[in-house]
């Protein structure tokens, strides 16, 4: 995959997500405890309002949002634009990793977008989850701000 | 068009799948229906395949590629909400396996569900990255979202790559280019692709219109150009059907 069109305008991601944003180390007993501590750390930031949270449940119990190589997309719902204050990504690290149902997820990036933020957030996902390399280093970084550089700049 | 339908089931072998002949030693029964459903579906009857199908999942419904093939059959006949249950079935019973997320995704985008068609798609891609398919199921499903077309376009380039022998995969390309706004490269990837499938009329009818042989069809307003964020009232469903035909 290659470098998206938000890559090129130096990185959408980068100016939403906030180094206050990133967790590196949450505990969650399963998949709906970490779609909460996503939620948490979205209202924490202004970024959505209370309601969203029920958004982001709904929307992983209609489908889940497992992306692959360890990493879930957690959200709102469509019809929960309206719940959104500004655009965030929040990332949540979490160690021992949770059952997602399809496969064990050790790092959440949640969204909270007023439009189709969540497809951008998804190609440049899925650019750094196709290379291995950086799928563990985004997987393994301990320090918020690389987690931020590595979401920010181009592969 | 070549057929991008995923082989299922092995084939069904040398038995009759329409008599009801078990010459087929050593497959259970699930088996059987499946494969025997699986040729009906080849022999272009599916909604008998679907019917076959219902009764051997009613009997197994733990059966994923009885869930499967039922998802590519729902397709066919346009039900896409029971292909998309079906599938759904199918990714609780095998959530590695890239072929159910892929038949999902594209029921996810005709029903206009465009940012959950493309974490499937992007979720057959990261399960098999080497397979030209779902790269070419992340292209359509950027394209009917109208969003992040240059991923879209790489998308296709990848299939290419992977399967340079492919028509369907310069189609998509040269749809992607012209989706940029290269009509000349798009020209080009169009021309390669009828070199290789000459009489594939949906691939002429895109040349034909890049070469202002026939008129473009009206496409609804462009979204305006806008990072994180963008405005309401998108149509729901695709505007570029040719992935459907």
């Amino acid at each position: 995959m290659g470098r998206s069109d938000t890559d090129k305008n130096g990185g959408v991601l980068g100016r939403a997500l906030d180094p206050r944003a990133v967790r590196t180390a949450v505990c969650a007993a399963d998949r709906i405890a970490a779609v909460h501590r996503c939620a948490d750390v979205l209202e924490e930031l202004g970024a959505v309002q209370p309601a969203y949270r029920h958004a982001m449940l709904a929307r992983e119990r209609t489908m889940s949002t497992y992306l692959g190589a360890g990493v879930a997309v957690p959200h709102g719902l469509a019809w929960a634009r309206s719940l959104v204050n500004r655009d965030a990504v929040a990332v949540l690290r979490l160690p021992r990793g949770v059952d997602w149902g399809c496969g064990r997820v050790t790092v959440c990036v949640a969204v909270a977008a007023r439009g189709d933020g969540d497809i951008e957030l998804l190609t440049v996902l899925a650019d750094i989850l196709l290379d291995p390399r950086r799928a563990r280093a985004l997987r393994e970084a301990t320090d918020p701000a690389t987690i931020v550089a590595m979401l920010s700049r181009p592969a | 068009m070549t057929d991008l339908a995923q082989s299922t089931t092995p084939s069904p072998g040398p038995a009759d799948a329409s008599t009801g002949d078990t010459t087929l030693a050593g497959m259970s029964p699930t088996e059987l229906g499946v494969a025997r459903a699986s040729a009906l579906f080849e022999r272009v009857d599916p909604a008998k395949a679907a019917m076959l199908l219902e009764n051997v999942l009613k009997l197994d419904p733990e059966s994923a590629a009885g869930w499967i093939l039922m998802a590519r059959i729902r397709l066919v006949l346009d039900q896409v909400d029971l292909a998309l249950d079906a599938a759904a079935k199918a990714i609780e019973l095998t959530p590695d396996d890239p072929r159910p997320l892929a038949t999902a995704s594209r029921a996810l985008t005709l029903k206009g569900r465009h940012e959950e068609a493309v974490t499937m798609a992007y979720r057959a891609v990261i399960a098999e990255p080497k397979n030209p398919l779902w790269q070419d199921r992340v292209a359509w499903a950027l394209l009917a979202a109208d969003r992040q077309l240059a991923d879209a376009e790489q998308a296709a380039r990848t299939a290419i790559a992977l399967d340079p022998n492919e028509a369907h995969y310069y189609f998509t390309h040269g749809v992607t280019l012209d989706a940029l706004g290269h009509p000349d490269q798009a020209r080009q990837a169009l021309l390669i692709s009828l070199r290789l499938e000459p009489d594939n009329p949906v691939a002429q009818h895109r040349l034909a219109v890049l070469n202002g042989e026939v008129q473009r069809a009206a496409e609804p307003k462009k979204r305006r150009w806008k990072l994180f964020g963008r405005d309401r009232g998108t149509p729901a469903r695709s505007n570029r059907p040719e992935e459907y035909l």
